[in-house]
């Protein structure tokens, strides 16, 4: 594995890679031009190094969270708009959707920085946003709003929210 | 050949399986075990002839379970598909006596390809 010291954050092109293959289904991102509205976010991904620091935050709407779960497990497509329409994923969806938030670790240790970063903690609705993650949200170093369509399923929205490297 | 899956998510086995069928291995039985212990178990009650386990699982990991394996001198065909796969794992596979790690996400020429040979 090659480290990409010219970038803060894995490409578009990269996470769709990654989804589609993990997926099994054609995936598409595109950046949002406008970032995502904290309130629109439902599950958070947390990253952290090795000593356990924090190193990035996924934001997901529950649309991503429910059309990634769904994929993985080729779940039909009524489970998710239900899920959408109720604001609340399947327990299914969401140890499916955790799996791909696990696999998504692999985009960040492409990139320097932080080292090894693992996930730390998948967590759905959880109220309060923890004041662990919210500074981050509120001040990342670097983030990227994206649109991810599955093909088949209604897109969803992720934002990547990047700390500083410790000690930088 | 007796495929076994080693997992502890039920969507990874699932993936696994169907990447198997993918790459065109869909002639062979394929069975399933959520971590090392339970895999321990069923390698000692039927011949198996190719491990695909992930690295990290509650009760037993792989690395665990391919350790006990060799320590009791199974030489079973042993092969990773896990999440990440950093040099130092990679290093540790191999000495356990893996035959390849396979980062997730892997599509089914990747899979083709390493098992070229052992299927």
């Amino acid at each position: 594995m090659s480290i990409d010291t010219s970038r803060k954050a894995p490409t578009v092109e990269s996470i769709a890679k990654m989804l589609t293959e993990l997926l099994g289904v054609p995936t598409t991102t595109k950046i949002l031009s406008a970032p995502i509205p904290t309130a629109t976010f439902r599950i958070f991904s947390t990253y952290v190094d090795d000593s356990n620091k924090l190193t990035w935050v996924g934001g997901m709407d529950i649309a991503f969270g429910a059309s990634t779960g769904a994929a993985l497990a080729m779940l039909p497509i009524g489970a998710v708009t239900e899920a959408i329409k109720s604001g609340a994923i399947t327990a299914a969806m969401v140890e499916n959707s955790r799996e791909v938030a696990n696999v998504a670790a692999n985009l960040f240790n492409t990139l320097s920085g932080h080292g090894h970063v693992r996930l730390q903690d998948y967590l759905v609705a959880p109220k309060p946003i923890p004041p662990t993650i919210a500074p981050l949200l509120a001040k990342p170093v670097h983030r990227v709003d994206l649109e991810v369509l599955v093909r088949g399923y209604p897109a969803g929205k992720i934002a990547l929210f990047r700390a500083a490297p410790y000690g930088a | 050949m007796n495929i076994l899956i080693v997992d502890d998510s039920k969507a990874m086995r699932l993936i696994v399986r169907r990447t198997l069928r993918q790459a065109g291995y869909d002639g062979h039985e394929v069975e399933e075990a959520c971590n090392g212990k339970d895999a321990m178990k069923m390698i000692h009650a039927k011949t198996y002839h190719l491990v695909l386990s992930d690295w990290n699982m509650p009760e037993m990991s792989g690395i665990e379970l391919l350790t006990a394996l060799r320590k009791e001198g199974n030489k079973i065909t042993f092969g990773f598909v896990t999440s990440e796969g950093t040099p130092d794992m990679r290093a540790r596979a191999n000495e356990a006596g893996a035959k390849f790690l396979l980062a997730k996400p892997f599509s089914a020429d990747t899979l083709s390809e390493v098992l070229r040979g052992i299927l």
